[in-house]
């Protein structure tokens, strides 16, 4: 019983964190009207893209967030990784197919690299317990 | 001085009699529909938009005492459907209604739905005229279509070769985008809604697409006719147009009204055209702008449509039933 609250929050962290990916396709894309298929389509080719293009990254960062003891701690890794997302965004995105910086805007970077970032330190969080306990305090 | 009031029966009975003819005079005055029902078919594409929205805005109301529109998935179920006299009024490419009316189909092509709506989309801004594809990989759907045959026309009058740049053969228009997205071809030549779809999900991925190439304006440089590649249009059969006389005129004016509607409001036209297409309805909104929708009568336009079944001709006859069709292929 106690290992299933662990699961029902991060089960509900990802719920929350799908439903604000979708929020920002349907706004950023503009889709209207509203419709459930193009949202989810949008949704999850911008998420594929994304998370592949730049898939050492999150693991990188999801092993870090498993390594990782406090909440607030993973919440400070979310910033940075959003951050270190764009920078590496900005150096190297044109070469890997992405719209330059100025294109897309700082404010379009954070609506992209948001959530990735976010699902990477989620699941580090998810994977921390199965951890042997002298790793799981390494950064604690 | 009064005048004096009184409500005897008859009078009662005669002011509710004149009242009701009153209300009823305009359905009284109103022709009765020439059909009990009609069923419209098209393609799940652009073109369909606008019959779509017509029936459910009630633009055939006149026509037919109830209206519906059916989208056909595949040219199988076409061929089946106007063979077998199911499909009688029908949004078709028009390669294939000049087919089938040079294998001695009845039918007849009363307009064209679109002036054209394919693009070379590319992510390299350095891609801006056909001889920018020089040395580039190209993901093309449907092999030898109309867009395959503009593509080389175009090529050539470039001076480029078949061989001076790379197809991609892709089965449908989304794997064609999917091939542009992910890098695999330098461009893709996309009809609407599929361009549209390619922007939408580039700008998801945090990537540009750009429509690099619009073919129907090269088209139009070729044959000095203008941006006008008539696609696909509405087409009857002779049965259903000898059964219902007056009807082809009635539908044609009917599409005519309705398509300054979809264009001012593309919003509505989708929402009523995603659930018969079984398409997104921002796609179908976003693309609405870009899918060139015209409701031309087609004699008006003979020379658009002929110089489009030559250039298809010239590469394979047999696509267009052998020869160009005559006049009595154009309706109206």
């Amino acid at each position: 019983m106690p290992r299933l609250k662990p699961l029902a929050l991060h089960g509900l962290a990802l719920a929350g964190l799908l439903v604000l990916a979708a929020a920002i396709a349907t706004y950023r894309g503009a889709l209207w009207p509203f419709d459930i298929r193009a949202t989810l389509l949008m949704t999850g080719a911008g998420l594929a893209t994304v998370l592949s293009a730049w898939a050492p990254l999150w693991l990188l960062v999801g092993g870090v967030s498993a390594l990782l003891d406090r909440p607030g701690h993973r919440a400070a890794l979310w910033l940075i990784t959003v951050w270190t997302a764009i920078v590496l965004h900005a150096a190297i995105g044109p070469l890997l197919g992405f719209a330059p910086l100025p294109v897309l805007g700082i404010g379009g970077l954070i609506a992209l690299y948001l959530v990735p970032a976010g699902l990477a330190v989620l699941t580090g969080s998810a994977l921390h317990p199965a951890l042997p306990r002298r790793r799981r305090r390494l950064f604690a | 001085m009064t005048l004096p009031t009184r409500h005897t029966r008859r009078a009662v009975l005669g002011a509710g009699l004149a009242a009701g003819a009153a209300l009823a005079a305009p359905g009284l005055l109103r022709a009765a529909p020439m059909l009990e029902a009609l069923t419209l078919y098209g393609p799940p594409a652009g073109p369909s938009i606008t019959l779509a929205h017509a029936v459910a805005t009630g633009a055939f109301e006149t026509i037919a005492a109830s209206s519906r529109f059916v989208a056909w998935r595949d040219p199988d179920e076409l061929r089946a459907g106007l063979t077998s006299g199911t499909m009688q009024v029908v949004i078709l490419p028009a390669n294939a209604a000049a087919n089938l009316y040079n294998r001695g189909m009845e039918l007849a092509m009363v307009n064209a739905m679109t002036g054209g709506l394919n693009y070379v989309t590319t992510r390299d801004p350095g891609i801006t005229t056909p001889a920018d594809l020089a040395g580039r990989s190209i993901a093309l759907p449907f092999r030898n279509d109309t867009p395959d045959i503009l593509l080389k026309r175009i090529l050539a009058e470039a001076g480029l070769a078949e061989a001076d740049v790379t197809i991609v053969p892709a089965a449908t228009p989304i794997e064609a985008v999917q091939l542009l997205l992910t890098g695999r071809a330098d461009a893709a030549v996309l009809p609407e809604p599929a361009t549209t779809m390619a922007e939408m999900r580039a700008l998801q991925a945090g990537q540009q697409v750009f429509r690099a190439i619009d073919l129907q304006a090269e088209w139009g440089r070729i044959t000095g006719l203008g941006p006008l590649v008539p696609q696909a249009g509405l087409a009857v059969t002779r049965d259903f147009d000898a059964a219902h006389p007056g009807a082809v005129e009635a539908l044609q004016a009917a599409i005519a009204a309705t398509l300054p509607e979809v264009l001012a409001n593309p919003e509505a036209a989708a929402a009523s055209a995603t659930e018969p297409l079984g398409m997104p309805a921002p796609i179908l909104a976003k693309s609405i702008p870009t899918s060139a929708l015209i409701a031309e009568p087609a004699r008006g336009i003979r020379p658009a449509f002929e110089a489009m079944f030559a250039a298809v001709a010239e590469v394979d006859a047999a696509a267009i039933g052998g020869d160009l069709p005559d006049a009595g292929f154009y309706r109206l």
